[in-house]
């Protein structure tokens, strides 16, 4: 089996699992480090960012009652993330995410109907890489706001309520009401305006550009923040590189760190999605690895880019 | 001799002889003096009962019924929900009210009660310094919880029940006690989703009880009328109206209503009291919804066009 074919199977797989899991007794917890979203009735697990910003687990809690069991809980799911993560790393992003994976399914759509992909300058590509910097700003500086009665309730969970996880996700499981107005007050008007409006600007924009919400991730940043304890690595070895140029033309990232290192060994840019691509487009032999525990489990080798490059144009 | 009459004012033979009654000023006459007497009384009637914003409190029926207060979390794990039983006058200063309570696990997504276990337990709401009976309940896991209050009366006895979802979060629960007690129990039943009880859903209340039933009514917290039953021998539902101010207050915030069941004579009482959040749903305007995504989704189209139209001739 491919590369890319092993990738698509543990998509579909994880994306099952995920949202439907649940009506099957999965449940994998809410500290997930992909956008498996709680709001999906019977989905099987929970993205973190709801866990994070949350009124009973999370920095939303009263800090009256952010004590004993609550607090120990609340820590509880912190480490638990934390060991996810490093365990699997951004292979979270690139080959689990639920969301990641309707992204993958409008470009597959746009590559069926041959529209050209939308590529972004890097200039263009490192301002939106700051959007996602913001955003884990604001999933951990207004929840505490609204627990201490500064801002209304309505706030709590504010990522959430403008998410567009929250708004495709569920229609997955026959769940239309997110896509709504809700005009219970002025603040939910507000953010479910929001809402519509960013699900659909992040629907066109995956239509054009292959994982154009990653971009803008806040789940993605707090990943890479986390990347020092992650067990798994980009491996590049300089001297091996031919140059070519393919492992930026084939990420869906656009990132170019792993193409312009010419000293260094770990590559893994902070809008790196682990999707493994660059190895297995890289026609230098051992010119990347992904290393587990210092062991390579994934080497790029010049058959494997050839097969590879064939199967893309035929 | 005749008494002189005045011309100006109209004059009758009464039944005695030679006898002449003057009447009051009356520019329609005498028979028709009566009648606007008696339209006049109408109408005032009618204004007072318009006047009157809800029915007066039906004094044969002394009824008591709980209110829900806050909820506390222990270090523990455990939860606390404060319960405040508000009594007729015809209670006088009873110290203390023989409680029961129910516990029954919650079925996975809020779907009712599961099988895992029921425990019950005999409690004693007191009356506190500040002159309310109150009681507090914990639950140490997830539980539907029942809460049944005798109140003994003079000539009867008031029933008062009230039904919540409690989120104990104890690592190592305690063991459940066999079922023991029977009180007289409404059961309820929600057209909607049960992550709690909301306005807009339709309640369906159905006495369980041997013994007949006059009437049952549903009044708010203060005892007035919001509903009166007209078929009286099977369940009864009432669907809370959407109220602005809760609407505005978060979701946290809520109401009661009760549903009352009066027995002929109205000696013996049964209440249960629903307290109700605002609705989760209610207010979502799906067209508009669909309406502002479209209008979004075709400028983010005419701008990805644009700037990719711009990007070609580069």
């Amino acid at each position: 089996m491919t590369l890319s074919g092993l990738r698509l199977l543990v998509q579909h797989a994880a994306f099952a699992m995920l949202m439907y899991g649940g009506r099957f007794g999965i449940r994998l917890g809410p500290a997930l480090p992909c956008f498996a979203c709680p709001y999906v009735a019977g989905c099987g697990g929970g993205c973190y960012l709801m866990a994070l910003q949350g009124p009973f687990f999370g920095l939303g809690m009263p800090w009256a009652a952010a004590t004993g069991v609550w607090l120990w809980r609340a820590v509880g799911y912190l480490l638990f993330f934390v060991l996810l993560v490093a365990l699997f790393g951004k292979l979270w992003c690139g080959w689990i995410c639920p969301f990641g994976t309707l992204s993958d399914w409008l470009g597959l759509v746009r590559r069926k109907l041959r529209i050209r992909e939308s590529a972004l300058s890097p200039r263009g590509t490192t301002r939106f890489g700051w959007i996602k910097y913001v955003l884990l700003a604001m999933l951990v500086v207004l929840p505490p706001f609204v627990a201490a009665g500064w801002l209304p309730q309505d706030f709590s969970l504010a990522f959430c309520n403008i998410c567009p996880g929250k708004s495709l996700l569920p229609l997955f499981a026959g769940e239309t009401k997110y896509l709504g107005i809700d005009f219970t007050n002025h603040v939910t008007t507000v953010f479910s305006t929001v809402l519509v409006v960013v699900t659909a600007v992040v629907v066109v924009g995956s239509f054009f550009k292959d994982r154009f919400f990653c971009m803008v991730c806040p789940l993605l940043a707090l990943m890479h923040i986390l990347k020092p304890v992650t067990f798994s690595r980009l491996r590049k070895e300089p001297d091996r590189c031919t140059g070519c140029g393919t492992c930026r033309r084939v990420c869906p990232m656009e990132v170019e760190d792993v193409y312009t290192e010419k000293i260094g060994n770990d590559v893994q840019a902070g809008a790196c999605i682990g999707c493994q691509t660059c190895v297995g487009s890289c026609a230098g032999d051992g010119a990347l690895k992904t290393t587990y525990f210092g062991k390579s489990v994934l080497v790029s080798s010049r058959k494997r880019a050839a097969q590879a490059i064939r199967r893309w144009f035929w | 001799m005749e008494p002189k009459a005045d011309p100006s004012m109209p004059a009758r033979r009464s039944r005695s002889k030679n006898q002449y009654v003057i009447l009051p000023v009356c520019p329609h006459g005498d028979c028709l003096c009566r009648v606007d007497t008696l339209i006049f009384g109408l109408m005032m009637v009618a204004a007072l009962s318009a006047c009157t914003p809800v029915y007066a409190e039906d004094r044969t029926a002394a009824a008591a019924w709980w209110l829900q207060g806050e909820t506390r979390r222990d270090d523990s794990g455990s939860v606390a929900q404060h319960l405040v039983l508000r009594l007729p006058p015809e209670a006088g200063d009873i110290a203390e009210v023989e409680c029961f309570v129910r516990q029954a696990a919650i079925a996975a997504y809020n779907q009712g009660e599961s099988d895992d276990f029921v425990s019950w337990q005999r409690l004693s709401a007191r009356r506190g310094p500040n002159g309310m009976v109150s009681l507090t309940v914990e639950a140490d896991r997830y539980c539907r919880t029942t809460v049944w209050a005798t109140i003994p009366l003079p000539g009867g006895v008031a029933w008062a029940q009230t039904i919540f979802n409690q989120y104990g979060k104890v690592a190592e629960p305690a063991p459940a006690v066999a079922a023991t007690m029977d009180p007289p129990a409404f059961s309820l039943s929600s057209s909607g989703e049960d992550y709690w009880p909301q306005t807009g859903h339709t309640f369906t209340a159905t006495p369980g009880w041997d013994g007949a039933v006059e009437r049952i009514d549903v009044v708010d917290e203060a005892g007035g009328i919001l509903h009166r039953s007209i078929d009286h021998t099977g369940p009864v539902s009432y669907t809370p109206p959407h109220d602005p101010a809760l609407d505005s207050a978060g979701d946290r915030a809520k109401k009661h209503f009760v549903f009352l069941a009066i027995s002929p004579g109205g000696n013996e009482t049964h209440s249960l009291s629903v307290a109700v959040h605002r609705s989760r749903s209610g207010n979502i305007d799906l067209p508009t919804g669909l309406l502002i995504g479209a209008v979004a989704m075709a400028v983010s189209l005419f701008v990805a066009v644009r700037l990719r139209a711009a990007r070609a001739i580069e």
